[in-house]
């Protein structure tokens, strides 16, 4: 059994990220014909068959599980049975206090069974999967845990295939990114502005075959800066050139998820008044928007303006 | 992945992974809107009623309820059965419905799970209010006796309950937090604030998806399952045979454990409706939970309803055909007696009302399958009424025989228990991801 906690140390990994579990599917399989050793994989949901492919052998916890079963049902039986029969018999519709008023104690019994595999099988489980309170976790993609699953193979691990091959292999397979060197990170160490760069990376579909130099958390860092009035006029007229001036009656903005009163006066300060305009948006206006009005970094496009301006437009 | 061309798929809207997370983060991410304040501060008015009235019944002492000789036990024992009914639904979901793989239990069990857990949390106030000195209320538990000559009973029912309702607490309670932790890491990463980032993190436990957790998490959750069904076929069975293995008449029936258990999924499922369908609307839910998904929990009401009201008539039947004269006397009772508005009430409730199922109108239209979702949480109150009340207040002996009407204290308890169940659930909507993403992940390109 391949012993592996969730834990990834200092690790440095490739990874290749998907958009389909089928296609990691199939490159998990393509990998392990050519012989690479795949460290693991990541996905925001269980995906069916992944573990038989990457070779796990079904897991021993259901063992444990019926002897922490047994273990209730001793339990339950011997509580029972010293309370109301050893230390101290009662005579209940007078009926035998022996051996024979063991049926009565079955329900107590079974609780106690149900009790103890659960709890048992549970704690067993977060041992053996190295999870408990308070750690910090090993991420290797900001979205692992939304829509991207990830392909990991550890770079330590001595491979029959050169680090390019397996890189472009992964390409072919339909990665929709693929990084040289991953360093594990953790979220609670980020500041506002990293959410931003991590989206707008993550975006970008292109396939860098040159090992990124390391990726540190510090270097992702972007703080938020105050704007001067030329760079202010410079995004100004990015958003201008990109959305357009506002044409007929202005539109309720707050009807978009995130916006309030508030809010909604400071987009029609920067010109923008209606759906129209918001559906037209890109990534470097949002940016430029975010930069200008201090708005939270990422959260235009988690909340999917340019989506719903489009439905909106529409109604 | 498999897909029937005939079936209509379980989310609508065409949906993206993003999508879906987006959708059910979105009230955990955002402020909450008008409609949750006032939901919430209801709920928490009520809440206040509840702490009210116990700190009056406890204070002034267990003489403020009106259960007395001979009816000991009133609107409480009603209540707590009623609620530890409407604690059903969540684990089957959950359990049965995994086990027998239906997959449109994804979009619902989250939230049936939670309320199974608020409404055993509502359900055990009761007993333990009931005993009058609530802070010795650790004396049912098995322990030294230091504190009397005995130990507990294990031949009865009584403490069989404490340790079922204890048992489903405590593991719906580990399957629920089971089932929530990949949720609570995606919250957890796509946290912005601090606070966030560190209490997602926390209940988190680092989980990061990998294939080798996501393998052992699956086998886990089957086998919490596997032991759940027959757990929650347990619980209402045993509540079940605290008065089956009395011998009062009306109650001393080898019928009650199966009739209980689908009363219990019954009105379990009438509460899920009703908290869906609000929960639906406001949360803007339609495309998770569609009208697939109300028709299929319609069925189950129908099913379940008509076994109810099969062992109405069984009951009666074998009752009359008993020849014991004193088992006639509580039925005829029950229906002609001075009690006979609760048992027509309930008969039209749990009988009549559901069978409006049949057709596939009443299936598919929400507004009209909220109407009878409240009949259906009235009528299975009412059974409990009937069947505790009407047996107790006229017994053996007609010199004692009595009438029993609740006290405010008692109505109070009973509105203030839905004070703490929805100031629960609407802290539970703001907190948590009401609906499990990464079950809901799996199943959106699909068509079953």
């Amino acid at each position: 059994m391949i012993d592996k906690s969730i834990q990834l140390d200092n690790k440095k990994f490739t990874v290749g990220t998907f958009d389909d579990s089928d296609k990691l599917l199939h490159a998990v399989d393509t990998l392990r014909e050519k012989g690479v050793k795949i460290f693991d994989c990541y996905t925001p949901f269980p995906v069916h068959h992944l573990d038989h492919k990457l070779g796990y052998h079904r897991t021993n916890l259901t063992i444990g599980a019926f002897l922490c079963g047994m273990l209730g049902s001793l339990t339950g039986f011997t509580l029972a049975y010293y309370m109301n029969v050893v230390d101290w018999p009662m005579i209940i519709g007078g009926k035998p206090q022996d051996i024979t008023v063991v049926t009565s104690f079955i329900p107590v019994i079974f609780e106690l069974t149900i009790l103890f595999t659960a709890f048992g099988m549970v704690i067993m489980f977060f041992a053996r999967t190295g999870m408990i309170h308070g750690i910090k976790e090993d991420l290797l993609d900001r979205r692992q845990t939304d829509d991207h699953m990830l392909l990991a193979i550890d770079n330590a691990e001595a491979q029959n295939l050169s680090n390019s091959e397996i890189q472009s292999l992964l390409q072919s397979e339909g990665a929709i990114e693929v990084r040289g060197e991953v360093v594990p990170f953790n979220t609670s160490h980020t500041m506002e502005g990293e959410f931003e760069t991590q989206e707008v990376a993550s975006v970008n579909t292109t396939v860098d075959m040159e090992p990124k130099k390391q990726v540190s958390v510090s270097a992702r860092k972007a703080p938020v800066v105050k704007l001067s009035e030329s760079e202010r006029n410079e995004r100004l007229n990015l958003i201008k050139s990109t959305i357009g001036e506002a044409g007929g009656a202005k539109d309720n903005l707050r009807l978009i998820t995130g916006v309030g009163p508030k809010y909604e006066s400071t987009l029609n300060d920067i010109g923008i008044y209606t759906f129209d305009q918001v559906s037209k948006m890109t990534l470097e206006t949002i940016k430029a928007i975010e930069e200008i009005t201090n708005y939270s970094p990422g959260k235009i496009e988690r909340d999917d303006w340019i989506g719903q301006a489009n439905n909106l437009k529409n109604k | 992945m498999y897909s029937a061309d005939i079936r209509q798929p379980l989310v609508t809207g065409g949906k993206t992974y993003s999508d879906v997370t987006a959708d059910i983060c979105r009230p955990i991410e955002n402020k909450p809107t008008s409609s949750w304040w006032m939901g919430f501060s209801l709920g928490v008015l009520f809440l206040l009623v509840l702490a009210c009235t116990l700190t009056w019944t406890v204070w002034e002492g267990i003489g403020t309820w009106n259960t007395n000789k001979s009816v000991m036990w009133g609107w409480d024992i009603t209540n707590f059965v009623f609620w530890v009914g409407i604690g059903h639904a969540g684990t089957l979901i959950s359990a049965i419905l995994l086990l027998f793989r239906q997959k449109w239990r994804m979009s619902i069990n989250r939230s049936a799970e939670a309320m199974t857990i608020f409404a055993v949390f509502c359900a055990a106030i009761f007993p333990l209010f009931h005993m009058g000195r609530v802070w010795l209320g650790f004396w049912p538990l098995p322990l030294p006796n230091a504190f009397g000559s005995l130990w507990v009973n294990f031949n009865s029912p009584l403490l069989w309950d404490v340790f079922a309702i204890s048992t489903y607490l405590s593991v719906s309670l580990v399957f629920w937090y089971l089932g929530l932790i990949p949720d609570i890491a995606t919250v957890r990463d796509r946290a912005t604030s601090k606070a966030r980032k560190f209490w997602y993190g926390f209940f988190a436990m680092g989980w990061n998806g990998s294939a080798k957790s996501w393998g052992r998490y699956e086998v886990v959750a089957l086998i919490l399952a596997g032991i759940s069904t027959p757990l929650v076929l347990s619980v209402h069975t045993i509540v079940s045979m605290d008065f089956a293995t009395s011998v009062i008449p009306g109650w001393h029936t080898t019928i009650f454990p199966p009739y209980f258990v689908a009363g219990a999924i019954f009105s379990g499922f009438g509460m899920v409706l009703t908290l869906l369908l609000i929960a639906r609307h406001v949360m803007n839910y339609q495309d998770y939970i569609t009208t697939e998904h109300l028709e299929a929990m319609t069925k189950v009401i129908l099913l379940t309803g008509s076994i109810v009201g099969v062992a109405y008539i069984t009951e009666f039947v074998i009752a009359a055909y008993s020849g014991y004269e004193y088992e006639q006397y509580a039925f005829a009772n029950r229906m002609f007696g001075p009690y006979a508005w609760a048992y027509w009430t309930m008969m039209f409730c749990n009988l009549m009302a559901p069978q409006v199922f049949w057709s596939k109108w009443a299936r598919t239209t929400p507004w009209f399958i909220f109407v009878v979702s409240i009949i259906v949480n009235i009528g299975m109150w009412f059974e409990r009424f009937v069947i505790i009340v009407t047996s107790l207040h006229r017994d053996f002996l007609p010199s004692s025989w009595v009438m029993y009407h609740a006290t405010w204290v008692e109505v109070g308890i009973f509105l203030g228990t839905f004070g703490l169940f929805f100031t629960c659930f609407f802290l539970f909507a703001k907190f948590l991801p009401v609906i499990n993403m990464s079950e809901i992940k799996t199943i959106i390109k699909d068509k079953e």
